[in-house]
């Protein structure tokens, strides 16, 4: 099985970091795995994206066109990728910060590069699965909005088991202990209420 | 992030390259920046101190390659790196080094190009990686990783493959593998080398022996023709003993695609698509580019298998395909230039038109 | 009998082949003096560089790196940093170290290499025939300035001692000549200094050499001799721009 999903946000939401956060969980669980972001001019600022791939197999081509899922942090996000999954994917979105109000800003909506993005959006695709959970808003209440990326990240490993919850705890650890203790415990709260969102609402 | 289990680590390629340069004895770095492969720098930077080895931020491509040179004509293991515009700027040194039988490694990650192009992953490089690069008559071993793994693993060989042939040794890899992280295996046998011979020509001071001259200078009736003649017999030697690629579902394939680097990850996801059509498809992927892996296409030819040749440029390798092939069967291509990189699927779509 | 001026062993036993009244010879002989003097010739590598001095392969008697037009500062950094127990020693003129190869001379000497730099300044390019260097005069007629270097078109002569002086990095420098057995003598104690900075690890140090060329300035020996105490020293004036050898630690 090939599990290829595209993680986007604003550049500061810690969309890199959950990604290799990802990668590392599957390379715990003995996958194959890359991960790969989107690099140059558009880092500083704007949206930030990164590739995922879990796979048995040796994995082939690290860029994906159409991905089986994607995890949307912000509204550009989500008009850029919704219509890009794949039919009978996975499409998790923040809706703190996305998809409550579609409306493209006029200076967006004629440009050539939306123009394929916007012909094929609709805020609910029947064909593939949307998972809507605040991620910001829970992540505001646990004491910093800086760990929606956790949140959302939790959220839909509980939803795709793409990893295992162990391997998944232990690559939170390993990139959050070096910093401090504090930082690890409130990203340990945020993935315990992201997985506990689907759980409760299954 | 650098995690170890059970020896693996998730690594960006340009950290695992310099990891495979820190095993294998590198001793010393030279560079400059350019985007994409700052990180080896940077890693390199902080890495090989730690071993005791040398790092200097070069004031230019052209002196990181001559410090370079120098480092390695004292018989120390030396490597530099750079992307496309920078590794034109190095040719120069690169033809030196060649002509002087220095043994070094350099590394290209390829953006696209001509002129500043941008920083998007290319393989645009080809014919410069393959065919010499600078001036004069000569050619440098050029290998190319598909992986992470191969990122480190190859880097580690270079210098070996360097050391036994006294040549300049190119990896040639792109932004994409450069930045793109997966796990690599430490691997504990780091001994490689045990057959390596002594540098017997290194300038070490002539104590105890006649001085020694390193140069690229032949101006006496004869000598440079003599000299270029046993450059070309080394290059024979070579193109002998090192080829390699790596197949992919080829046993029984009558249509083979042929990709090297990022090209043929690409292309190994095509491999798969076709699989869940009921497509036979194989894959070979060159992994030295000089030497080319001429004789494995050849074979293939012979039993009738045609070709689709992949690269992210407009037709580089497929020129050496259609030498290796020479005229027995198709060699069909497709590739898109700098800066664009295509998807499975629309290869899938190419591969279907010509079955 | 005991000789009283013998071939130092630097050098091989093998006659010079540059041009009659070119100064080069001279100051291999001064180079390889002070290798002898502090007995380094078993761990001297010397450069030879792009132009009329790329033949010190066949002269000097240590191990030698022939090196790209205007790169030895870059080739001497790779070689001291690998190897900091060997004594690195550039050998340059002025079109490799002072056009070609500016970036590489003044990052070398910004950075301290502890390195000794030879630097052979004769006004002109020697091997190629007598075209334009940085260092040539102006209104001095070349093949590329057939009416004269002008100030205009062709900029200044490139005052390298005093610009090297100004980098903190740079340890000694010091513009000699050889032009009359005063100068020489003087020459000679200033390039075994630049070999003490360096045996001492005190860092850079470069030694500007006047030189003539007789051929390419279509004079005689004795005449380029001349030319040099009248008109080079006056752009180019002798003496020692920085000495921090006795503060570096």
């Amino acid at each position: 099985m090939i599990q290829d999903l595209i993680i986007a946000g604003f550049g500061g939401q810690g969309i890199m970091s959950i990604g290799k956060i990802l990668a590392l969980a599957g390379m715990l669980d003995d996958k194959n795995v890359t991960w790969f972001p989107s690099y140059g001019a558009e880092m500083r600022g704007g949206t930030a994206n990164c590739t995922v791939i879990v796979s048995d197999r040796a994995i082939g081509s690290p860029i994906v066109a159409r991905p089986w899922a994607a995890i949307v942090m912000n509204q550009p996000s989500l008009e850029k990728f919704a219509p890009l999954v794949k039919e009978g994917g996975v499409l998790l979105i923040n809706s703190s910060l996305a998809g409550n109000k579609i409306e493209t800003p006029m200076n967006l909506r004629f440009t050539k590069e939306n123009e394929n993005t916007q012909r094929g959006f609709t805020d609910e695709r029947k064909d593939i699965e949307t998972i809507r959970i605040p991620a910001t808003e829970m992540a505001d209440k646990l004491g910093s909005v800086k760990v929606a990326n956790i949140i959302a990240l939790a959220a839909f490993c509980a939803k795709t088991e793409i990893v295992s919850i162990g391997s998944l705890e232990k690559a939170m650890e390993r990139s959050f202990s070096s910093k401090d203790a504090a930082l690890l415990r409130i990203n340990r709260l945020a993935a315990y209420s992201g997985r506990e969102h689907i759980l409760v609402n299954k | 992030m650098t995690n170890d289990f059970n020896n693996k680590r998730l690594m960006i390629g340009n950290d695992a390259l310099c990891e495979g340069a820190v095993q294998a004895g590198c001793q010393c770095y030279f560079g400059y920046p350019i985007t994409p492969q700052n990180e080896v720098p940077a890693y390199m930077s902080w890495r090989i101190p730690q071993v005791g080895g040398i790092f200097l931020q070069a004031e230019s491509e052209l002196a990181a390659i001559n410090m370079v040179f120098g480092a390695a004509a004292v018989g120390a293991r030396a490597m530099t790196s750079s992307s496309s515009p920078g590794i034109s700027l190095k040719q120069e040194g690169i033809s030196y080094l060649a002509g002087a039988e220095l043994p070094c490694v350099i590394v290209n990650i390829m953006r696209g190009g001509p002129g500043l192009g941008n920083i998007a992953g290319s393989q645009g490089d080809y014919f410069q990686a393959t065919r010499g690069g600078g001036h004069g008559d000569y050619r440098t071993i050029c290998l190319a990783p598909g992986s992470v793994q191969e990122m480190m693993d190859l880097t580690r060989e270079a210098f070996d493959l360097a050391d036994r042939y006294r040549i300049p040794t190119l990896i040639l890899s792109d932004g994409i593998l450069g930045q793109m992280m997966e796990p690599v295996i430490f691997s504990n046998d780091l001994n490689l080398f045990d057959d390596l011979p002594e540098k017997d020509w290194a300038l070490t001071g002539a104590k105890g022996r006649p001085p020694r001259v390193i140069k690229s200078l032949y101006m006496g009736e004869g000598e440079l023709e003599e000299r270029n003649w046993r450059l070309h017999d080394k290059h024979k030697r070579i193109e002998m003993e090192i080829p390699r690629c790596e197949y992919l579902n080829t046993e029984d394939a009558e249509f083979c695609l042929i990709a090297f680097g990022t090209a043929a990850r690409v292309a190994r996801s095509v491999v798969y698509l076709a699989e869940k059509e009921g497509i036979n498809l194989g894959l070979l992927r060159p992994i030295t580019l000089y030497p080319f892996p001429k004789r494995p296409i050849k074979e293939l030819a012979r039993k009738g298998v045609r070709f689709l040749v992949i690269e992210m440029n407009l037709g580089q390798m497929l020129e050496d395909c259609q030498l290796a092939v020479n005229g027995v069967t198709d060699v069909f291509f497709y590739g898109r230039p700098g800066g664009g990189i295509f998807n499975p699927e629309e290869i899938l779509k190419v591969v279907k038109s010509y079955l | 009998m005991r000789p009283v001026f013998v071939r130092p062993n630097a050098l091989k036993n093998v006659p010079f082949r540059f041009c009659p009244g070119c100064h080069h010879g001279i100051i291999h002989r001064l180079v390889a003096e002070a290798i002898d003097h502090f007995g380094i010739l078993d761990r001297t590598i010397g450069i030879a560089p792009v132009g009329c001095a790329v033949f010190a392969y066949d002269y000097f008697s240590c191990d030698i790196l022939e090196v790209a037009h205007g790169r030895p500062p870059a080739a001497c950094t790779g070689i001291k940093r690998a190897r900091p127990d060997l004594i690195v020693f550039s050998y340059q003129g002025d079109g490799d170290l002072a056009s070609i190869g500016t970036a590489e001379i003044i990052h070398a000497a910004n950075r301290g290499e502890n390195i000794t730099v030879i630097f052979v300044n004769n006004a002109n390019y020697g091997m190629t025939g007598g075209q334009m260097a940085p260092t040539t005069l102006l209104g001095q007629k070349t093949k590329t300035t057939p009416k004269g270097r002008s100030a205009s078109s062709d900029g200044y002569p490139l005052k390298v001692c005093e610009m090297l002086a100004t980098l903190e990095g740079t340890t000694y420098i010091e513009r000699v000549a050889v032009n009359n057995p005063g100068h020489t003598k003087e020459a000679g104690r200033a390039i075994k200094k630049a070999f003490k900075v360096q045996l001492e690890n005190k860092g850079f140090s470069l030694i500007e050499a006047l030189a003539s060329c007789p051929t390419n300035w279509e004079m005689s020996p004795a005449q380029a001799n001349m030319w040099i105490e009248e008109k080079m020293l006056k752009v180019f004036p002798l003496g020692i721009y920085k000495d921090t050898s006795e503060t570096k630690i």
